[in-house]
């Protein structure tokens, strides 16, 4: 009899405490984890990402949370360095029991932490990484928000192709990124029926690129177009002026995209185009005013980083609220459903997590200006073509 | 191939001698702190950024034209190299190598993180001096013209003040026995502060003349450091005419091997080339010569 | 009271535990050439490289010219009139005879080119201004070394060994320019195992054993002293001092 007692008061305290854990639960808010770059080479790019993520929180929260529930943010420095991203997000997962997660910055540090993320089969939203290789490795839990390296210039490809067009010069990096554009270069202009008559890869150090102007020239090809970075791709037009090479257009990955491309350029870069994953003046609902509203906290124009921070909170928050719960099979199931339209731009992911609802914007320098080209409907100015010969300058 | 047309090939020439002479004044300054401290400065490349740096900031706050800055900027960091050299590479001297390779490692990080924090990692350059000279079918880049003269002009005053004058002996002397120097009434310490501001200074000059090729970032330092290190392989260790060949070699070989082959063979070159120097003359292109 | 231009008291230098010299005193009369000998180990190096402020980790005091120079840098000490030379030869091997030379100059001598060309030509060197010291016999370097010493015109010069592997001519050369200038007032203090040099050229002569001055006294007492017969021990040094 005594025994009886004592198991059934054991399972009403049982119960109790069950009871007792589940209402606790319910009062605490849903913790979203993410690896930030706030030193090292991404820092300055981690921090406005990160601003972008805090602005969706307080917004969130603002309007009362998800489910009822407010969000809080969970991040650490990973520093740019894939290593440390891998053990944070680790640490994130096991140790903080985060209940979403975003991505960090750079395609480096999430092909590392997406590893992290697929081993505890747990969704990562990643705003911040462009390189295809990420959604070929099989895995079921990284969703991308950016427009994939290998689709960034098939807009000016086309618009190109439409102007009568036929020959493309290609010239990239030796590193991933840069790659990944060239290799969609190539197949998008083979499809168009271009021709890639100058194909050449160059050092990650290199600074001096008149040896391929010169051999450029020799071919003159109709347009060029530059898988690379912001200073690959100001020493490639200075030199191209100083060695007069021509050509109607001139289009590169992610020079043109940045501020200071007309800052290191001055009156050459008019008349340059190239790529940005996103600006404030495009025409996207909600862009401008989360534009105003951060340039109003933080005293700068966001750039495409802040965007693509505030726009992965906004994906999460629509797989939550579809899913009705943080459970990670059904914010996954949630994920790849997903067609929606948030301040960073579409969202749609194919069955790898791959992005393939986002276009690729394309901006000229147009009297010192950064102008969105292409696509149409998003345009703030017609491109300006072709390419005003140097001696005309 | 249109590429042997002479001018083609004189292109390829005068870009690679510009280039080289760049390289050439960076690597003639490793070189000398090498040789008169035998201590390798990992973070010689930084002093050019902060040089760099340096200049933009005045070009941009005060409009001063980066060739005006110079008068500027090299003595600025002439003096910081001096009390670098006095609180802290001072104490690293005659230590074993792995000591002064981790000190100026850690200079190097210091730098390039505060580089970091200051400057973010946005890439900076100066729109000045812009285009090019054009002869005939010749098109020599301005600024490259001119960061390449001064280089040599620089190179070749530091080479005689070494040569000619007492101090510039003195040099010399440390450089070949720095304990018998001492006994020769020359102030050891205060050659080896001279010699390692003279050499980022040099560096400082180089940078200057950079942000109106390239753009840079805090961080853009490695990759000219490693090339340094092959020139002065290349030219033997501790020997400032020796780097300045180099130099100059590499740059034409880059030249020409991504005239005729790639331009991504033409970054693998130095170290090809370092390689290729090594089995003919183990202890470089000048080494050899000076050991008679 | 005769004036001594030189005065060391006390020194002491220890490696590692080991006592190199034990409380050496030395006084040097000025404008006299004072010889220095024992064995090998007996701290006579040492000795010199305390004085000329290579090594300054010893205890006690060096005056020179009644002016504290223990602790100072050699180059300070160089500048204060004290030079000397290495028991091996050191010139700069990739500088030329003249360059060698000049470097050892006073900070602001403008003469310092004709004097080494004036040095250059009184030792029949002349013709090797413009070669390398590398390039150099070792003779040539040994008398390329004591020029130098002689470019800042110091009062007092140390010399270690100097006719060590030096040929016979040179070392003439060599002895004769050493009474030359103290001739002219210099003061020498001369390690050295050959008692003629030292009988011929020192007014007075120390004997140092074990780190510890054993003896001094002029050059004759000390050759005939008993202590300096045992320390001097075996081999060429005891026949040196037996000669």
């Amino acid at each position: 009899m005594s025994r009886f007692k004592a198991l059934l008061s054991m399972f009403v305290v049982c119960v109790a405490a069950q009871t007792l854990s589940v209402a606790l639960a319910d009062s605490k808010e849903f913790v979203v984890g993410a690896s930030v770059a706030l030193s090292g080479k991404y820092a300055r790019t981690g921090q406005e990402q990160l601003h972008g993520f805090q602005m969706w929180v307080d917004d969130v929260n603002a309007r009362g949370g998800v489910l009822g529930r407010k969000m809080r943010l969970v991040h650490y420095d990973d520093e740019s360095k894939p290593e440390v991203g891998a053990k944070l997000y680790e640490k994130l997962i096991t140790q903080d029991k985060v209940d979403l997660l975003i991505g960090p910055y750079s395609s480096a540090v999430t092909m590392a932490a997406s590893t992290v993320a697929e081993k505890h089969n747990f969704p990562m939203v990643s705003s911040g990484a462009s390189s295809a290789k990420i959604w070929e490795r099989g895995y079921k839990n990284t969703f991308g928000l950016y427009t994939l390296a290998e689709v960034y210039m098939d807009p000016i490809l086309e618009f190109a192709k439409n102007n009568g067009l036929k020959t493309v010069a290609l010239i990239y990096e030796n590193t991933a990124f840069p790659r990944s554009v060239a290799a969609g270069v190539r197949t998008k202009a083979t499809a168009l029926g271009m021709k890639v008559v100058f194909d050449e890869e160059y050092g990650k150090a290199s600074t001096d690129f008149s040896s391929m102007i010169l051999k450029m020239k020799a071919i003159k090809p109709d347009m060029v177009i530059g898988g690379s970075y912001l200073p690959d791709s100001t020493a490639f037009m200075r030199q191209a002026r100083e060695n007069r090479l021509y050509a109607k257009i001139f289009a590169f990955a992610v020079g043109p995209g940045l501020p200071d491309f007309g800052k290191n350029l001055g009156a050459d870069a008019n008349g340059v185009m190239g790529n940005t994953q996103w600006e404030p003046e495009l025409k996207i609902p909600g862009a401008g005013e989360f534009s105003k509203k951060y340039k109003a906290k933080y005293g700068h124009e966001p750039g495409y980083h802040a965007g693509g921070g505030y726009g992965a909170g906004q994906v999460l928050e629509a797989a939550v609220t579809r899913a009705l719960s943080v459970d990670r099979d059904k914010v996954r199931k949630a994920l790849y459903e997903l067609d929606i339209v948030t301040t960073f731009g579409r969202f749609k992911v194919d069955g790898t997590g791959k992005q393939i609802g986002k276009p690729a914007y394309a901006v000229e320098w147009i009297n010192g200006e950064r102008e969105i080209i292409l696509p149409k409907d998003a345009a703030t100015h017609d491109p300006v073509f072709p390419f005003q010969d140097w001696s005309k300058r | 191939m249109a590429l042997f047309e002479p001018t083609i090939l004189l292109q390829l020439l005068i870009a690679g001698l510009l280039t080289g002479s760049l390289y050439a004044l960076l690597a003639s300054g490793l070189n000398l702190v090498f040789g008169v401290m035998r201590v390798i400065n990992i973070a010689h490349a930084e002093f050019m950024l902060l040089g760099a740096y340096l200049a933009w900031v005045l070009y941009v706050y005060a409009n001063v034209h980066p060739l005006l800055s110079l008068f500027i900027v090299v003595p600025a960091v002439f003096g910081i190299g001096w009390v670098l050299e006095r609180t802290l590479i001072e104490h690293v001297v005659g230590r074993p190598l792995l000591t002064s390779l981790l000190a100026t490692y850690g200079v190097s990080i210091i730098m390039v993180n505060a580089g970091l924090l200051v400057f973010a990692s946005d890439f900076k350059s100066v729109p000045q001096l812009q285009g090019a000279i054009v002869i005939g079918e010749l098109a020599i880049s301005k600024p490259r013209l001119v960061a390449g003269v001064l280089a040599v002009i620089l190179t070749f005053a530091v080479y005689l003040f070494l040569e000619i004058t007492r101090l510039g002996k003195a040099v010399r002397a440390v450089a070949e026995h720095p304990h018998v120097a001492t006994i020769c009434g020359i102030d050891v310490q205060r050659i080896r502060m001279l010699t390692f501001a003279l050499a980022v200074a040099m560096a400082a000059a180089a940078g200057v003349m950079l942000t109106m090729i390239y753009s840079f970032s805090p961080d853009t330092g490695a990759d000219f450091i490693q090339k340094c290190f092959a020139i002065i392989i290349i030219g033997g260790m501790g020997n400032f005419l020796g780097a300045f060949y180099g130099g100059v070699l590499l740059g034409v070989v880059e030249a020409f091997v991504g005239g005729f082959g790639t331009t991504q063979w033409a970054e693998a070159v130095a170290y090809l080339l370092l390689v290729l120097v090594l089995l003919i003359r183990p202890t470089g292109l000048k080494g050899m010569a000076d050991v008679k | 009271m005769a004036d001594h231009i030189l005065v060391v008291r006390g020194v002491r230098r220890v490696f590692g535990g080991v006592e190199a010299l034990k409380g050496v005193d030395l006084d040097v009369v000025r404008g006299s050439v004072t010889g220095i000998i024992g064995p090998n180990g007996s701290g006579k190096t040492t000795l010199f490289q305390v004085i000329s402020g290579m090594d300054r980790g010893a205890t006690g005091s060096v005056m020179l010219d009644g002016r504290e120079i223990l602790g100072c840098r050699p180059y300070f000490v160089y500048q204060c009139g004290l030079a000397r030379t290495f028991q091996l030869s050191r010139v700069f091997p990739q500088l030329t005879v003249l360059e060698n030379l000049i470097v050892a100059a006073r900070r602001h001598d403008r003469g310092a080119r004709s004097r080494a060309l004036e040095l250059l030509e009184r030792v029949k060197l002349e013709a090797y201004n413009e070669v390398l010291g590398s390039d150099l016999s070792y003779g040539q370097q040994r008398l390329v070394e004591f020029l130098r010493v002689l470019m800042s015109d110091p009062s007092v010069i140390l010399l270690d060994e100097p006719a060590a592997g030096v040929n016979p001519t040179l070392r003439a050369t060599l002895w004769d320019m050493v009474r030359h200038l103290n001739g002219l007032g210099t003061t020498f203090v001369i390690i050295e195992h050959n008692m003629d040099v030292i009988s011929d050229l020192c007014q007075e002569v120390y004997v140092l054993s074990e780190g510890e001055v054993i003896a001094r006294g002029s050059r004759r007492s000390v050759a005939t002293n008993s202590c300096s017969r045992r320390i001097s021990g075996s081999g060429a040094a005891h026949e040196r001092f037996a000669a």
